[in-house]
């Protein structure tokens, strides 16, 4: 079984960071949605599956507190895991992101072991080594 | 108070480059430098300031190489933006969970700046606040950061 998954992040850089760490988890993804804030976001989760996201908190337009209560709020999104993956990591706003509906708390700077383990921990699935992605060069 | 702001700006430095762009830096002393690029971030909370990161042309282009794979044929200025301005944001959310994981903190979203369209970037020092800079080498390749702040006023 495969999985598509929901980046949200404002920076292409840790955009693709993320992707690439994913893709070498052993994840099976089968695809890989791109959104730069909370609204694009939502249009994605209107017209895509995602079987779970991962969020930025501090995003222009509308942030990662703004996308989990979206999330949170909607009838069928709320049952979709959302992994906040931010800077902002004192105690008050992991407790906010918690309370929030968010299923895990990745602080940056991260190693790729945090991300792979959070994610074994949230959907519990990865390290099956069927996922081969093609990691070569820039793909930014 | 200012020995443990360039401890923990030190510290946190070491911590985001090494794990995010798997750069290994050596503190160095202060000499004059003409850096390229300058990213900075505002911070707002018990203290308010803001933190620069200020890269040299190699440095860049060994933050973008090693973060996201990328030859310097398929670097464009973007990309550099970008490397540039999460590298302020992380800096500074470490920085300030590092100074205090209780006290909350908004951050501004990052800028970013050639250095030569980028010359005052409001680092001055203030009566109640200051100004501190560390620096930084990696295979001859040079790095700032410099951090202002003003402590709050309350009433």
């Amino acid at each position: 079984m495969s999985f598509n998954v929901l980046i949200v992040d404002d920076s292409n850089a840790m955009r693709s960071v993320i992707r690439k760490v994913i893709q070498l988890s052993g994840f099976r993804m089968d695809h890989c949605y791109e959104a730069e804030n909370g609204k694009q976001a939502l249009e994605i989760l209107s017209d895509e599956w995602i079987d779970v996201i991962l969020s930025d908190i501090h995003m222009p337009e509308m942030d990662g507190f703004e996308l989990l209560k979206a999330v949170h709020q909607h009838e069928v999104f709320r049952n979709i895991p959302v992994i906040v993956i931010s800077t902002e990591g004192s105690l008050d706003r992991v407790s906010e992101a918690h309370a929030l509906g968010a299923k895990g708390f990745i602080k940056k700077p991260f190693l790729p072991e945090e991300l792979k383990r959070i994610l074994h921990e949230v959907i519990g699935v990865g390290d099956e080594g069927e996922y081969q992605a093609d990691t070569d060069g820039c793909d930014f | 108070m200012r020995e443990n702001i360039r401890q923990t700006l030190t510290d946190a430095t070491f911590e985001v480059f090494e794990k995010m762009f798997f750069v290994f830096l050596e503190l160095v002393e202060s000499r004059p430098f003409q850096y390229e690029h300058v990213s900075c971030i505002d911070f707002d909370g018990t203290e308010k300031g803001t933190l620069c990161v200020m890269m040299s042309q190699g440095m860049t282009e060994m933050m973008v190489q090693n973060m996201l794979g990328c030859g310097p044929s398929e670097m464009t200025e973007q990309i550099i933006e970008d490397c540039a301005k999460e590298a302020a944001n992380m800096v500074c959310g470490n920085f300030l969970r590092k100074m205090s994981e209780r006290d909350v903190f908004d951050l501004s979203l990052p800028k970013y700046a050639p250095m030569k369209e980028a010359p005052a970037l409001g680092m001055t020092s203030t009566d109640s606040g200051g100004v501190e800079a560390v620096f930084f080498e990696s295979e001859g390749e040079r790095l700032q950061l410099r951090i202002s702040w003003q402590e709050r006023r309350s009433g």
